[in-house]
């Protein structure tokens, strides 16, 4: 019980970096973002929603990920540092605490959902595989992630090389 | 054919860059055939040799930053442009440059120049296989120490004992 709050309490940082910087920008960060992920699997725009899985729906695989996760580090002038989503994802829980046999812990689905809001808190459910996390990304999953970094870095205006 | 097609590494840069070199010669077996009487180095063998050297390259930044060795693997290659053909008797100096790095995979922006004019560019992505001493053969391991001493002499008094003393302090916790 103390394990979860505190580990809630680690998360929620993350969560208000993302959400004061799209508290502003999140119709042009989205928008963004949407444009890339049409771009890395060859879609077009309008086939790309806010919340569309990026799986399931338009059929990305993991390759996908990395692609669109480059593409977003060099439009946003922004670093996803290494481990850093891990880190953000698992935070001081240990591996045992925060997956049994690839089923994610209570600990680790009351995280996700914090980190996550713009996915239905019901499918982080009990017995959830971790594996299974990426099926649940969205273009707003991605457009977070981008507020989470840039929120880090104080927001400032960046200047991508090329 | 052997498929190593960097003759010399003569930059490493872990982190930032790496330059190699490739003399194809008129005794390369697919002359005969690319093309009979019109021999031209096939241009995927010159991303190849970009994607060998951003192997290098990837694998000495994370081997630098984590004393892990790790075996790099070709994901992609985009924006590929064969402009002007390489010719047997050439010096292809390939120039490869790390623009982004996450977990488990890099990408690296590549050049091949012949005196000093572009031949080929093309971005290439290569993932990495880590996770510890298991996972990694003993040949590739033996595959870095035989790239090291493939690199340019000078370079390697410079950098070599660096990336030892590097990969000695793994779990020490020293940075």
């Amino acid at each position: 019980m103390t394990e979860v709050s505190k580990s809630s309490e680690e998360v929620l940082h993350i969560r208000k970096a993302a959400d004061s910087v799209l508290a502003t920008r999140h119709d042009e960060i989205l928008t963004t973002v949407r444009k890339a992920v049409a771009s890395v699997l060859g879609k077009d725009e309008d086939e790309v929603q806010a919340n569309s899985s990026l799986m399931k729906d338009l059929g990305a695989e993991s390759l996908d990920f990395l692609d669109l996760l480059f593409q977003l580090e060099s439009e946003f002038g922004i670093k996803i540092p290494r481990g850093g989503i891990q880190k953000a994802t698992q935070g001081s829980l240990s591996d045992a605490e925060f997956q049994q046999n690839g089923i994610l812990t209570e600990a680790a689905l009351e995280r996700l959902r914090i980190l996550m809001p713009e996915v239905d808190p019901a499918k982080f459910h009990t017995g959830l595989p971790a594996r299974e996390i990426p099926t649940l990304f969205t273009p707003e999953t991605f457009a977070r992630l981008v507020a989470w970094r840039l929120g880090e870095t104080g927001g400032a205006s960046t200047s991508a090389g090329s | 054919m052997r498929f190593i097609l960097i003759d010399k590494i003569t930059e490493l840069e872990p982190g930032s860059h790496a330059v190699g070199v490739k003399n194809p010669a008129m005794a390369e077996d697919y002359f005969a055939d690319h093309f009979p009487g019109f021999p031209v180095v096939p241009g995927v063998l010159l991303v190849e040799a970009m994607a060998q050297l951003a192997g290098r390259l990837i694998t000495y930044t994370v081997r630098a930053e984590t004393g892990e060795v790790v075996l790099p693997v070709l994901l992609g290659v985009s924006n590929a442009k064969f402009r002007r053909f390489v010719r047997p008797g050439d010096t292809v100096v390939v120039r490869v440059e790390l623009t982004a790095m996450t977990d488990g995979a890099g990408r690296c922006k590549g050049t091949a120049q012949v005196d000093g004019q572009t031949m080929t560019t093309a971005e290439v992505t290569l993932g990495y296989q880590s996770g510890g001493d298991n996972v990694i053969p003993e040949s590739a391991r033996q595959d870095l120490e035989r790239w090291a001493e493939n690199v340019n002499r000078a370079l390697l008094r410079e950098h070599w004992p660096r990336l030892q003393a590097l990969g000695k302090g793994k779990g020490t916790g020293a940075e």
